[in-house]
């Protein structure tokens, strides 16, 4: 169901003023949207076929804010959901993916091998275990969690993080490193 | 780090190893070792973890760095594998033969068919899908449409059928199988075309094309990989495939495609601007799509190759020529109106653009409607009317060309002037305020207001009263500012009605040409005119850039005004006499207007308003509620009816009722600034004056130019102690040239600052300023100026030669209001007779409720009983109206206190006082708890008025002259604690109410 472009607006507005159940609305409407979008993007015919995650929440912005609601403080609080929402649906899939390799579905067209889509990150499963460190991670730095998201599945540039989550850019680069870090550690275990 | 999986290290202990890393980060490598051998020696747990996660940092390399973008194959595992295998049968006819590919929502199969015994294509859509109820009920009512479509230029579709797979059921569509390659493939290998080989593809597509919307079907999603390139001998078939919901044909079997829904919507490379904004798909977006296309075909690339799908909403393509030069002029006038941003700017149908490919003569740039069904029917007369559209728009093409690109699309909250529809017939006199009223409703723009006009006649050395015609209007538009002129006429024939509306675009000065649009909208007869009125506002109100979908925003013209073109011309009239100064013949023609038309609000409305403007409060009210009745069967929502009404709902003291329609008034109408204003002046009223001075300036915001908001935010600052703020807000309506308002403001704000000398200079310009209601307003503001600083004398003079000047100028309610306060200053210096004589006199002039009570209250205090109970009789009773009520009740009360029975006095001041605006002063109340011996309560009434001077002083002609300084004085005079501070400073400033010579 296509959601009503004041809705999110509204959303979007509860949100920054404090509305927690805002979130959870938001999330549904943009996530349908956002899954819509991504797989449109697919159909582009660009030599590269890699998708931006930014520019596909971008254009889930655009078409779900009205024209003129449209300012910085809402758009970086939609990427803010958008990158949240990307990790999931990816996440989502990989683990759906994996779920079905292990349920032995037939699979009688074989695709090409997959193509790296970020150093480290080369397979559903490096995905998924990179979410269950970010979950990790969230339980003792649940700001570092949500920096990574922005920065890796948003997209998001460090001053826009910085002030989505109100605190110094310098914090946020600290932050980045370590965790940066620490996820490696983690994940090469 | 978490290789010692229990050393959970956390809150505090965890900020401080990031620190530390961070610092390590910072040192140099020989310097790191230093700090980590030294961090080892102090607090070893730490440094444990931060070796650690400096290890990982080294060895992290590359990880994380860039945001993820992942790679199209990577997301192809998010779908389904295929479901069927080769050999495998579905319904019992189709035998799988290979997987074709992936389609949007399912797989397209070769197959073979064994009924037909025929190779088809078979598409199947996913579970998902065919399981929501909504989708397929879409995708059936499309499959039945497009299966009508047998064309050689589409792709046919065959049978629809569901196939179960164990307890599921998925739907199935067979059609016709196609060897070749898309024109996207196509154009990759040759690059470009030239015009000679493009346009017999293009003359295809649109043949296709047109068989489609023909059927009833939006393709969608038109785009070079939907259309595929069948070779039929030397030359190439096209097929348009993958039309509306029915799915898609790959273009490559290894491309890996996107999950569900998404398809409906469309690729966002090929999509109309109104479909990426609002979803709508029409036949203009299917042209945007073919204009896409073409471009495409001729120039190798797509016009917004580099940005973003969304661009294309604010920028226009780079024309096609650019790119090839060999292209003819047609074509790239062709492809630049396909791609038009606005769907009302491009061709209307297919054909028209293949004609446009190969005609030579230019096309007229009019969105022409097409001809009505029922003029059809008479295929003679429609020729007639054919021809009457070749020819205006052949006319207006050559201007057309000249202005090409130019949109008469307007910023939402524009001023827009709407000038009378010439009409030779009487009768249908009244068409110009039914298409008012259909425009009025409009949120994206305003009509200028008959007053605003009025008065740019005057500079024009035009009467009034003179009819706006176009030229008249273009020079009055061009003068005031305003971008748009709306016009129109009416002709009749033997056939019908012929309304020509035009738009028109006013830049440059009257004397050049303005950019025109033009439209015809025909009508066979009076009842169907109405129809065409509202089709043509509705053509305005797009034209003019309104997206047009709220159906709040969308009445007929039943509903905004009358279907009665009699209580129209009466309406019409009455408006035209009112705009000469004649209100009696303008009620009179209202009344028969009504007569016509007992339920048209409108005109209930307007003579209540006349009516409540002359202080005939009675039988204004008595309109009014006819009107809410009216009103309530039906929303109105037009924005003079919610104006109106709130409005009145204010005068009436009705403030959370005024707040509700103005509340809904600033939803409906975002960018009008009145809402912001009426309700800041309401939250004044209700004492939340710092609420209202925030609507204030928010009205300011949304209409920088509009002086009243600036006027209430001086006003309110005053009350509130802003003084600085309020001198700003002075100098600002100066320089908005409305120096008139800012003196008469000023004038409080002097006296605030003991500045009484500037306040005099700021009287006597007001005395001499051309516009009569300022100079009428400057004595009763000198009068009380003058009082309060106690010359009674000077101020009774002021007071009487305005009342001269009133009367001079037939200003019977002003003059009325200066009798009031004349009889206000007798009372006080004990003058009972001269006091009688000017509150007879002020009833005599002016008998609405607050002019009764006033004058009432002054004869029951000076004793003149009888007078004043025949003051209360004049008062209506049971109105349920707030001021009516107070007044009455105050009266009442006066009466009592003058008969000495405190009680009901007290008890009936009490009513007043709660049905009175919480801001004003209950100097009522107070005198009559003094004679009733509460003490307590008496001060506390009065320190509200001497603690607030500026309350008092913000409009001085609005009170009793002197108000305040009495008020003080009798404060002073029951206040026992002389250390009470509001005593002190009142007395201060008392002291400081002289004029030094």
């Amino acid at each position: 169901m296509e959601p009503h472009t004041g809705e999110v607006t509204r959303l979007l507005c509860d949100l920054r003023s404090g509305k927690k159940e805002a979130e959870a609305q938001l999330f549904s409407l943009v996530y349908g949207e956002l899954r819509r979008i991504a797989g449109s993007y697919l159909r582009r015919e660009r030599p590269d076929h890699t998708l931006q995650p930014t520019a596909l929440v971008n254009e889930a912005y655009l078409r779900l804010v009205e024209q003129t609601e449209q300012n910085w403080e809402n758009r970086a609080h939609f990427l803010g959901i958008g990158a949240h929402l990307m990790r999931q649906i990816l996440v989502d899939h990989a683990r759906k993916r994996q779920a079905d390799k292990r349920g032995g579905k037939k699979q009688l067209v074989t695709l090409d091998g997959l193509e790296v889509a970020a150093p480290g990150i080369q397979s559903p499963e490096d995905l998924i275990a990179l979410d269950n460190a970010l979950l990790k991670l969230e339980s003792f730095d649940h700001r570092q969690s949500r920096i990574v998201e922005l920065r890796f599945f948003g997209g998001l540039r460090e001053e826009e993080i910085s002030h989505l989550l109100g605190v110094s850019v310098r914090t946020i680069k600290r932050d980045w490193s370590v965790a940066r870090a620490w996820l490696h550690a983690e994940m090469t275990k | 780090m978490a290789a010692r999986g229990d050393d959970k290290i956390v809150g505090e202990q965890w900020e401080r190893v990031k620190e530390l890393f961070e610092a390590a980060l910072d040192c140099s490598p020989p310097e790191r070792a230093e700090f980590l051998s030294r961090l080892y020696g102090e607090a070893p747990a730490f440094a444990e973890h931060v070796s650690a996660l400096l290890t990982s940092h080294e060895q992290a390399g590359d990880f994380l760095r860039q945001p993820l973008s992942f790679a199209a194959n990577f997301l192809d595992d998010l779908e389904d594998p295929q479901r069927f295998a080769p050999d495998e049968v579905l319904c019992n006819r189709f035998k799988i033969v290979r997987l074709i590919g992936k389609g949007g929502m399912g797989e397209v199969y070769e197959a073979f068919d064994q009924e037909l015994e025929e190779r088809v294509a078979l598409k199947t859509l996913r579970f998902e899908v065919s399981s929501n109820e909504i989708f397929t009920a879409r995708f059936r009512r499309e499959i039945q449409l497009a299966r009508k479509v047998t064309h050689p230029n589409v792709c046919r579709i065959y049978e629809s059928l569901r196939h179960q797979v164990g307890s599921e059921a998925i739907s199935v569509l067979s059609m016709e199988l196609l060897q070749g390659q898309t024109l996207g493939e196509y154009l990759k290998s040759k690059g470009r075309l030239t015009a000679d080989e493009a346009l017999p593809l293009a003359r295809q597509i649109v043949d296709g094309l047109c068989a489609v919307h023909a059927a009833g079907i939006i393709h969608r999603d038109l785009k070079p990989s939907n259309l595929m390139l069948v070779p039929n001998g030397s030359q190439f078939q096209i097929k348009l495939t993958d039309f509306g919901i029915a799915g898609r044909l790959p273009e490559n079997p290894a491309e890996p495609t996107l999950t569900q829904a998404s398809k409906m919507l469309g690729t966002p490379d090929y999509m109309a601007p109104e479909q990426l904004e609002q979803g709508r798909a029409t036949i203009q977006s299917d042209i945007y799509a073919l204009g896409l296309v073409l471009y495409e075909m001729v120039t190798g690339t797509k016009p917004f190759a580099k940005t973003g799908a969304w661009k294309r909403l604010f920028e226009d393509p780079c024309p096609p020529h650019k790119l090839a030069s060999d292209l003819s002029g047609e074509w790239n006038k062709t492809i630049l109106c396909c791609l038009e941003r606005t769907p009302e700017y491009r061709f209307s149908n297919a054909q028209a653009v293949a004609q446009s490919l190969i005609e030579d003569a230019p096309r007229a740039l009019i969105p022409i409607k097409p001809l009505p069904v029922r003029l059809k029917a008479t295929a003679r007369k429609g020729v007639w009317f054919i021809l009457t559209f070749l020819l205006v728009s052949a006319a207006l093409a050559i201007m057309g060309l000249r202005y090409f690109r130019q949109s008469p699309q307007v910023p939402p909250g524009t001023t827009v002037l709407v000038t009378d529809i010439a009409t030779e017939d009487p009768t249908l006199s009244g068409i110009t305020v039914a298409l008012k009223g259909e425009l009025a409703q409009s949120a994206h723009f305003e009509i200028e207001e008959d007053g605003k006009i009025v008065e740019v006649l005057k500079q024009m050395h035009r009467r009034p009263g003179d009819a706006l015609d176009a030229s008249t209007a273009r020079e009055v538009a061009w003068r005031s500012g305003i971008p748009l002129v709306v016009s129109g006429s009416l002709t009749s024939s033997g056939h019908g009605y012929l309304l020509s509306m035009t738009v028109e675009k006013i830049k440059y000065s009257p004397l050049f040409p303005a950019l025109k649009w033009k439209n015809v909208f025909s009508a066979a007869n009076k009842n169907d005119l109405l129809d065409s009125l509202h089709e043509a506002a509705t053509w305005v109100r797009s034209l003019a850039g309104e997206a047009l979908n709220d159906p709040k925003l969308d009445l007929p013209v039943k509903d905004t005004t009358t279907a009665s073109w009699q209580a129209l011309q009466f309406y019409s009239d009455s408006e035209k006499r009112y705009a000469q100064g004649d209100a009696t013949a303008a009620l009179r023609l209202l009344d028969q207007a009504l007569e016509a038309d007992p339920s048209f609000a409108k005109a209930h409305m307007r003579l209540a308003d006349i009516l409540i403007s002359r202080k005939q409060y009675g039988k204004g009210y008595e309109e009014w509620s006819k009107a809410a009745a009216l009103v309530k069967a039906r929303t109105l929502t037009d924005r003079e009816s919610l104006r109106i009404r709130g409005q009145f709902l204010e005068d009436t003291g009705d403030y959370e009722g005024a707040q509700d329609i103005y509340g809904k008034y600033e939803t409906l109408y975002p960018q009008d600034y009145l809402p912001s204003f009426y309700r800041g002046s309401v939250l004044d009223s209700m004492g939340r004056s710092e609420e209202g001075l925030r609507e204030m300036k928010e009205a300011e915001r949304k209409a920088p130019d509009a002086y009243p908001p600036v006027a209430a935010e001086a006003r309110l600052d005053l009350v509130l102690d802003k003084l600085h703020d309020a001198e700003q807000a002075i100098r600002r309506l100066r320089q908005m040239q409305h120096s008139d308002a800012a003196d008469s403001i000023e004038v409080g704000l002097d006296m605030l600052r003991e500045d009484f000398a500037s306040a005099i200079k700021a009287l006597d310009r007001l005395q001499s300023t051309s516009h009569p209601d300022y100079v009428s307003a400057s004595y009763s503001l000198r009068a009380a100026f003058l009082r309060e600083l106690g010359d009674d004398k000077a101020a009774i003079k002021a007071l009487m030669d305005g009342a001269s000047f009133d009367r001079s100028t037939g200003h019977s309610f002003s003059e009325s209001d200066k009798w009031i306060a004349l009889a206000y200053i007798y009372w006080k210096i004990g003058d009972a007779a001269h006091c009688h004589d000017a509150a007879l006199q002020a009833l005599t002039l002016e008998n609405g409720p607050l002019h009764v009570l006033q004058a009432g209250t002054l004869l029951a205090r000076t004793g003149f009983l009888s007078d004043a109970h025949k003051a209360l009789s004049m008062l209506p009773s049971n109105t349920g109206f707030k001021t009516v009520d107070r007044a009455s009740h105050q009266l009442e009360g006066e009466i009592f206190l003058a008969q000495h029975k405190t009680a009901e006095a007290v008890r009936e001041m009490r009513e007043a006082a709660a049905a009175d605006c919480a801001s004003c002063p209950k100097e009522y109340l107070a005198r009559t708890l003094e004679a009733s011996g509460d003490k307590a309560g008496v001060l506390h009434y009065y320190r509200e008025i001497v603690e607030a001077p500026a309350r008092i002083w913000q409009a001085l002609d609005y009170q009793y002259p002197g108000f305040w300084s009495d008020v003080t004085a009798n404060y002073s005079g029951l206040q026992p604690n002389t250390k009470d501070p509001a005593l002190a400073n009142a007395q201060a400033r008392k002291a400081g109410l002289t004029l030094r010579p």
